[in-house]
């Protein structure tokens, strides 16, 4: 129990960590998340603290109605989830904004600024926007941890559930945090008033005053709170407003510009605003990703700089900042150092190191597969650790849209699919987790308009991509303790694919799942292909023996390159004229030991068998 | 902060009506006798809930806590240029750069320092490029290093640290590995790896010390002992003196695998020794 400490003590902490540790200070009975990236670690934290319930939800929806369900029992509680995820969860949020909650709901959004993780780049401020909810919006661990708390107050005071938007340059960045013991949640029981929790029109319809009446108070708030606060400066030819960790990044690139830094980042206090505002000559607007404040400021009759000297899109860094203000001020930008020319120079001629599958991962195989056949198939894809298999070597994917939608999109191509494409087969994969997070009405829907698609399900036990986290396919819950474990294959018949067209295969037996691919896209219904291997980086996971490749039997063909295995490396290059004159490349190859897991998918591939188990020299 | 506890019942959006049914439902129906049934429905609804509840669903609520609270990050002093102390590390996922990069911090927090640390890892446990940032300073405001800011880089791979030289001030020190790890695409035969990448750190014309990691780590026994060997070989370059971080390696071993906790205490000592020749 990492968690329980002293009053006023002072941990180097994530935002992470600290928004985790707020809400079990807080009082908070249940949080509730699906992974990713980067708000993961604050439900993974929280399974280490007691007196609460921490559990993964199978989708951030799912996640955030049982969040919503324990608020309206009373108990205060919490949602996790990235950007994307709210995009899921939004129906839930879009109605229980009317109705509000009873115990104080604080909804945790991680926005990954800069796509270091993520299909698309987001601004979770708009759903404050739209669901008329206040947003708060901490600028590193430590208001994380404040805001948290400061927000399951505002929750209950304003019977509204919270957004805390946080950035991955608060998520995972460490530093100084005081933290503080559990406090008790205010005692709350359900109140049963129908009318105000069943969102029946009639109900929702009387509600809808009472929102605007709401976020009217909350404006009011926002005026004269200290979440919200002025830094000041001695350049008063500037003035910044801004918020979250482009507040200190800001600071540091201007550090005499007077600043307003906005802590309740919805609604906006326009009074303060104009305030600060008479004050200084310019007014630059920074903020991280959308012109939300410069458009609201600019509906309000100010004049304000934002987006047309700053980028729409990524990080604001110190540098991009600078840059900015250069552009405003019509300064040139100021030649680099020498040094630095070159070094960035030649750091752009370093070669891409792109995240690629582990070593003995059991994606491999079905990517080796389906890049075999790449001619004759379309292959939609999905979000996961398999998603790599649009990289090299495999280049064998051709969409990938959002959680789930191989299945859908797999749909909608084989009815669309014309012209040269017309005779492809298409194939959908999906993980194990995807599948239970939202793939299962895709494959329901296939069945249901009888589509001709090929699923393969590739089931690892874990949520692989964020760090092999439980679900309700592993046998586990959050703690580690059992938990009934989903049966795929009868959950695959149970929604209707035939049991003939459904097969469970070990990827590692290359040849077989090869073999049985390539007959299940020939038949014009929805075959389920089940593989069951686990991901290499759970416990799950047994190595084999490793294996080594013959050095002196290897002829260079370099088929086991194409598996795309990171423990097989080419040793040496050559060419070989074949007798029809035509010249073919050679790569002798050898296999880290250190790395191999013995799975052999490598074995199938390899035209002179010349690999075999290290152990067989002993 | 005051307003917050001034706020009514009223405003919350519990029923808004000030009648106890809907007023397009009293418009159709408009019954009396309707309207007392409901009223003994919800009296009686009240009369069941516990004692506290009942007050609660009358009165305003108390927003106590936000009041006391210490809410925000303390006023930032206008100038802190040249106090902070720029850290960068690269290498590759699985290296154990994250793992440096916390004990780096941690050391500087022991020393008094304000710290912030932070890295770039989404997909790095797949074996692709880890940068981690560690500031450390009488305070540090912005999270991550901007880049031609780094004071110093350590590279736990060859060709990564050039990758990560595009990040230093000019008179940067740099601290490198000469272990060199191909990645799968120059397998492939799609990208070439350089040829010399320490040769051409210091052709760019930057302090670089040649650190032969993997070689420390093989005499002492395991290849996991390359990043503290990497820390080692930093150990006189920072504010934190070589001490306390080298303390700071040792208790994280002390606590987690007490075995190995000596060993990395020597791996230290050998990696600071081969700066020193550097």
């Amino acid at each position: 129990m990492n968690a329980v400490t002293e009053t006023g003590a002072k941990r180097l902490l994530s935002g992470n960590e600290a928004v985790a540790h707020a809400v079990w200070e807080a009082g908070a009975a249940l949080a509730s998340a699906y992974p990713g990236t980067p708000s993961t670690e604050i439900l993974e934290v929280l399974g280490g603290y007691p007196d609460l319930e921490a559990q993964w939800g199978v989708n951030e929806k799912v996640a955030l109605e049982v969040a919503i369900g324990a608020s309206l029992a009373g108990a205060r509680s919490f949602c996790a989830m990235k950007h994307v995820g709210l995009n899921v969860a939004a129906d839930a949020l879009m109605s229980q904004t009317l109705a509000g909650v009873n115990g104080g709901l604080v909804i945790a959004v991680a926005d990954d600024v800069g796509l270091s993780s993520s299909q698309n780049e987001q601004d979770s401020r708009y759903w404050g926007r739209f669901a008329h909810l206040p947003v708060l919006e901490p600028a590193d661990a430590q208001e994380a941890h404040a805001f948290t708390l400061a927000a399951f107050v505002l929750s209950e005071e304003y019977s509204c559930p919270v957004l805390l938007r946080l950035t991955t340059r608060v998520c995972h960045v460490k530093t100084l945090v005081t933290v503080g013991p559990r406090r008790p949640a205010p005692e709350r029981h359900f109140i049963r008033e129908s009318r105000r929790w069943v969102m029946l029109p009639g109900n929702a319809r009387a509600m809808i005053p009472a929102q605007f009446k709401r976020e009217a108070a909350l404006a009011e708030f926002a005026e004269t709170t200290d979440l919200t606060q002025v830094w000041e400066g001695s350049d008063t030819s500037l003035g910044v407003i801004t918020s979250g960790p482009a507040a200190l990044s800001a600071r540091e690139a201007l550090p005499d510009v007077p600043l307003l830094k906005l802590g309740l980042g919805y609604p906006l206090p326009l009074e303060r605003i104009r305030a600060f505002a008479a004050g200084v000559e310019k007014v630059l607007v920074i903020e991280e990703t959308e012109p939300l404040i410069e458009q609201e400021l600019r509906a309000a009759g100010l004049s304000v700089h934002g987006k047309d000297v700053l980028p729409r899109f990524g990080e604001l860094s110190v540098t991009v900042l600078r840059a900015g203000v250069r552009t405003l001020r019509g300064e040139p930008a100021p030649t680099p150092p020498a040094e630095t020319q070159t070094a960035v120079a030649a750091a752009a001629q370093v070669f891409p190191r792109p995240p690629t599958m582990c070593p003995g991962c059991p994606h491999l195989s079905p990517f080796y597969c389906l890049s075999r056949l790449r001619n004759s198939i379309l292959i939609s894809g999905d979000i996961g650790c398999y998603t790599l298999g649009a990289g090299q070597p495999w280049d064998a994917m051709d969409t990938c849209t959002c959680m789930g939608a191989s299945l859908t999109l797999a749909n909608g191509l084989a009815v669309g699919k014309s012209g040269p494409d017309a005779n492809k087969a298409v194939v959908a994969v999906i993980g194990d987790s995807t599948f239970l997070h939202m793939g299962m009405q895709g494959l329901l829907n296939l069945v249901y308009n009888r589509a001709n698609v090929t699923v393969l399900l590739l089931d690892n036990r874990a949520v692989g991509m964020t760090g092999g986290q439980e679900h309700p396919g592993t046998g586990l819950d959050l703690y580690g303790k059992d938990a009934p474990r989903v049966d795929f294959a009868a959950l695959v018949k149970a929604l209707g694919v035939k049991e003939e067209r459904l097969h469970t295969v070990d990827p590692y037996q290359l040849p077989e799942l090869f073999k049985l691919i390539r007959s299940e896209i020939q038949v014009d219904d929805v075959s389920v292909i089940l593989t069951n291997q686990p991901c290499v980086l759970t416990h799950r996971h047994k190595a084999r023996p490793a294996l080594k490749v013959e050095e002196d039997q290897c002829t260079g063909c370099g088929n086991c390159l194409h598996v795309g295995c990171p423990a097989i490396q080419v040793v040496r290059r050559d060419q070989r004229t074949t007798a029809s004159g035509a010249v073919k490349d050679l790569a002798f190859v050898r296999i880290d030991s250190a790395f191999c897991t013995g799975c052999g998918a490598c074995l199938g591939p390899c035209g002179a068998k010349c690999i075999v188990p290290v152990t067989a020299e002993a | 902060m005051h307003r917050l506890r001034q706020l009514p019942a009223r405003r919350l959006p519990s029923h808004p009506s000030g009648s106890p049914r809907p007023a397009h439902h009293r418009q159709r129906r408009g019954q009396g006798s309707r309207l007392r049934a409901y009223r003994q429905r919800v009296l009686y609804r009240l009369r069941r809930l516990p004692r506290p509840l009942r007050r609660q669903v009358h009165r305003s609520r108390d927003g106590g806590g936000l009041r006391s609270m210490n809410t925000c990050v303390s006023v930032p002093p206008a100038t802190l240029a040249d106090t902070v102390t720029n850290v960068m590390l690269c290498g590759i996922g699985g290296q154990g750069v994250l793992t440096a990069a916390e004990v780096l911090a941690a050391a500087a927090v022991r020393e008094g320092f304000d710290v912030k640390k932070t890295e770039v890892a989404g997909m790095a446990q797949r074996g692709g490029v880890v940068t981690s940032h560690v500031r450390m300073g009488p305070r540090v405001l912005a999270p991550a290093i901007a880049p031609g800011e780094a004071d110093i880089l350590i590279g736990f791979e060859a060709a990564e640290a050039l990758r990560g030289a595009a990040h230093l001030r000019p008179g940067a020190v740099i601290v490198v590995s000469d272990l060199q790890v191909k990645p799968p695409v120059v397998h492939q035969g799609l990208f070439a790896y350089p040829d010399d990448p320490i040769s051409a750190l210091r052709a760019q014309g930057w302090t670089v010390r040649a650190i032969p990691a993997r070689d420390i780590a093989e005499r002492l026994g395991s290849l996991r002992l390359m990043n503290t060997v990497m820390l080692g070989a930093i150990g006189d370059l920072l504010p934190v003196p070589a001490t306390v971080l080298r303390a700071q390696v040792v208790d994280n071993f002390r606590k987690r695998k007490p075995a190995l906790a000596d060993l990395n205490g020597q791996a230290f000592d050998e990696g600071r020794a081969a700066a020193e020749r550097g």
